[in-house]
């Protein structure tokens, strides 16, 4: 009888343990990730112009970032300057971004969205801006690992939260803009992306800028 | 072990679960541009920047001639034929400012030219690739549709229809002249 009790406990606890496992497991697994090598904790400033990249299986040489480089201004005194808010629209069918600030276009250009993973639609807020970070996951021949990804722009929402790490950022291995190319970031040209990133809230006050109370994040449309 | 059963039952359906997820987008109310600039660029310059900025590709014609400079050199000069025109994608540079491709239309069918920005040869000692006859006599099976522009500094995006009418594409890659084709298709 009490070796009967010791064996149905046993039972019990290993119902309970794959039970509670396994609903862990796909809690976690439902939040998305836009490069799972960095999923684990917020993004943060990387340089490292010692290490090659890879993407798609393909050696690749990252730009040189220096962080002594001074940011552009945001507005240069005497010049006209449009007014309103700033708005950020990226199109998943037509692969482009179009920014305007009021009713004035900023600018339009050809980007590349998630291929591997699609970009979540929805609208978005830039929570922190970093002038370089590393980026990397993917399996097999899938697999990338780039260090120097410039000029990024973090964004998030209720559903899509600042771990998850998508962003709009400058990309250096590949030039196929117009077509999905990436694991769920939105990539743009270099010269485009550091346009862009000299434009966007929170105004640029180092190589890495947050959000604050009078430093407000552009707003992000994904559709 | 009839609770040790169940267990393992619900533990079974969350790994189903799990394997056949869909993330289904956030319902928002999404705000359309005010200004109808939903398309892509469409007008084809005569000079394109690469993606870094540090280079530039211009076009300069004279008569039927174009000249194709890439910042001050002068790489090469092609004929055209009066319903001819030659034009600068926006991905016409590779990411390492390297190569480039311009594309040639107007005579049936477009061929696209490969060429090294500081003017030197391939391995056949060609200056320029042509990635359309290339392709057709190594895949004489498929058509080539497009090509989009650069996954990679060497390897150039083609896509193409098979014979059926199934979309696939492939990269060539230039420091080979080969062909790889792809399992996904590169829309």
């Amino acid at each position: 009888m009490k070796q009967q009790w010791i064996y149905l406990t046993g039972l019990i606890s290993l119902g309970l343990f794959l039970t509670v496992t396994s609903f862990a497991r796909l809690v976690k697994d439902t939040t998305p990730c836009a490069n799972p090598g960095h999923c684990q904790e917020l993004p943060k400033l990387e340089v490292d112009n010692r290490t090659l990249g890879h993407f798609e299986n393909q050696v690749i040489v990252p730009p040189t970032i220096d962080l002594a480089e001074v940011p552009a201004q945001s507005n240069v005194l005497g010049e006209n300057v449009a007014t309103g808010e700033k708005h950020i629209y990226v199109n998943l069918a037509t692969q482009t971004l179009t920014a305007y600030q009021g009713d004035t276009l900023f600018m339009q250009t050809p980007v590349s969205t998630g291929k591997w993973n699609k970009t979540p639609p929805g609208d978005y807020t830039i929570w922190v801006k970093l002038r370089s970070t590393r980026m990397s996951g993917g399996e097999g021949g899938d697999a990338y690992d780039l260090p120097n990804v410039p000029y990024v722009m973090f964004f998030y929402n209720d559903q899509i939260p600042k771990i998850s790490g998508f962003s709009l950022h400058g990309a250096y291995w590949h030039d196929n803009f117009g077509h999905p190319m990436s694991h769920g970031c939105v990539n743009m040209r270099q010269v485009d992306a550091k346009k862009l990133y000299d434009w966007v809230g929170p105004d640029t006050t180092g190589n890495i800028t947050y959000v604050s109370a009078g430093n407000t994040g552009t707003k992000v449309t994904i559709y | 072990m009839l609770f040790l059963t169940v267990s393992l039952l619900m533990s079974l359906g969350f790994f189903w679960l799990k394997a056949n997820q869909r993330v289904s987008p956030p319902i928002l109310a999404v705000t359309e541009p005010t200004a109808s600039l939903e398309r892509r660029p469409s007008a084809i310059p005569s000079s394109q920047i690469s993606p870094d900025g540090a280079a530039t590709l211009t076009l300069k014609t004279n008569g039927d001639t174009v000249s194709i400079m890439a910042n001050d050199l002068l790489v090469a000069n092609i004929r055209l034929s009066p319903n001819e025109r030659l034009l600068l994608p926006f991905n016409t540079w590779s990411p390492d400012d390297k190569y480039f491709f311009v594309q040639k239309t107007g005579a049936g069918s477009d061929e696209y030219l490969v060429m090294s920005a500081s003017g030197k040869t391939f391995r056949d000692g060609s200056l320029e690739l042509p990635v359309a006859g290339l392709f057709s006599s190594a895949h004489p099976d498929f058509s080539l549709t497009a090509v989009t522009g650069w996954a990679s500094p060497t390897l150039i995006v083609i896509n193409s229809t098979s014979q059926s009418g199934t979309p696939a594409s492939f990269w060539l890659d230039i420091t080979t002249s080969k062909f790889i084709r792809l399992s996904s298709y590169f829309n």
